[in-house]
């Protein structure tokens, strides 16, 4: 993620993909093209970035992996278990949360 | 050197680096092949975009980038470290004296069998060829068999060197342990420290120890990936 606080990044790369795919399964390419797409271009997911979390979200079981044949090419599919759909819920709700929170001390002002 | 050979041969470089840093081999193969894909695919778009092939495959290169972040980040998780990272003690400190018994048992079998194949077997287990076979079979085939796969794993896997040298040593003691006792009415196969033979788990120690070092010699240099 160019340009952007790791520190406050952290945990962003799970709940992204993890809502990207609720929507439709999807291959690695396809994830890095739609999160910047998704995010009208505000974030970008690198190789070393997307891979390790793909990796480590299906180690944990909340994604799956199948090989589909498209094209002519075999890709690696990912898409979201059931586990993996209540740990999107509660990941949504815990980042509501905190930017509601976030935003109120924002919005206060310096000398709020 | 051709765009292609620099492919592998920076593949097969990235594998070692992830090998090394503990990251299972299954994850290792996979984040290679998804790598090339992902390089393949932007390629892909480019050129539909219009752009010349080799500028394409240059420009994907330059996003990918340098494989260090990847390896930073797939190295601090551990939840994508190998079996034999995660346990290493299992292996190679509780591993080696179950597998010296199982190997011997499988040893000992296999002369029994060959031994009555070729017509040597007497039935009787205290005759010179019989014992001799099936005491080289337990004191030093087994051990030695047990001993080699250890650092097989070891060296595939990348561990750190302590972990095979724990198991060299516990495999030479436990051959060192193994001795045939012949009280003259009964014959009795001894599992201890007295009578304990050094000389042979000395040799077993050194013969393990070099094979150890050669295999990490062999087996530690970059391979293409298709050989992971």
């Amino acid at each position: 993620m160019a340009g952007s606080d790791r520190a406050l990044m952290a945990g962003v790369p799970e709940l992204l993909l993890l809502q990207l795919l609720a929507r439709r399964t999807m291959y690695g390419y396809e994830l890095a093209q739609q999160v910047r797409l998704a995010s009208r271009d505000t974030l970008a997911f690198g190789e070393s970035v997307l891979y390790p979390a793909l990796h480590s979200l299906e180690q944990r079981r909340l994604l799956q992996t199948r090989e589909r044949t498209v094209d002519g090419r075999v890709r690696i599919y990912y898409e979201l278990t059931a586990k993996g759909s209540t740990r999107l819920t509660q990941l949504t709700a815990e980042w509501r949360r905190i930017a509601t929170g976030v935003e109120a001390v924002l919005a206060a002002g310096p000398h709020g | 050197m051709d765009e292609m050979e620099q492919d592998r041969r920076a593949e097969a470089r990235l594998a070692q680096r992830l090998l090394r840093g503990g990251v299972g081999l299954r994850h290792v193969r996979r984040t290679l092949r998804e790598l090339r894909d992902h390089r393949e695919d932007i390629v892909e778009r480019m050129v539909n975009q219009g752009h010349d092939r080799a500028a394409a495959r240059h420009e994907a290169h330059r996003l990918l980038g340098d494989p260090d972040s990847l390896v930073a980040q797939m190295t601090v998780r551990p939840e994508l470290r190998s079996r034999a990272r995660r346990f290493a003690w299992l292996l190679f400190v509780l591993g080696p004296m179950p597998m010296v018994c199982a190997l011997g048992l499988l040893a000992t079998l296999a002369a029994m069998v060959t031994l009555e194949g070729i017509g040597l077997a007497t039935g009787d287990y205290s005759a010179d060829v019989e014992l001799s076979t099936y005491m080289a079979m337990l004191q030093w085939v087994a051990p030695a068999a047990a001993g080699l796969l250890l650092c097989w794993a070891a060296v595939r896997r990348e561990v750190a060197a302590i972990w095979p040298v724990c198991a060299v040593v516990i495999v030479a003691l436990s051959s060192g342990a193994i001795n045939y006792h012949d009280s003259g009415s009964m014959a009795t196969l001894a599992f201890g420290l007295y009578p304990f033979d050094e000389q042979r788990a000395v040799v077993l120690f050194f013969v393990l120890g070099l094979a150890y070092l050669l295999l990490r010699g062999r087996l530690s240099r970059p391979r293409p990936n298709n050989a992971l």
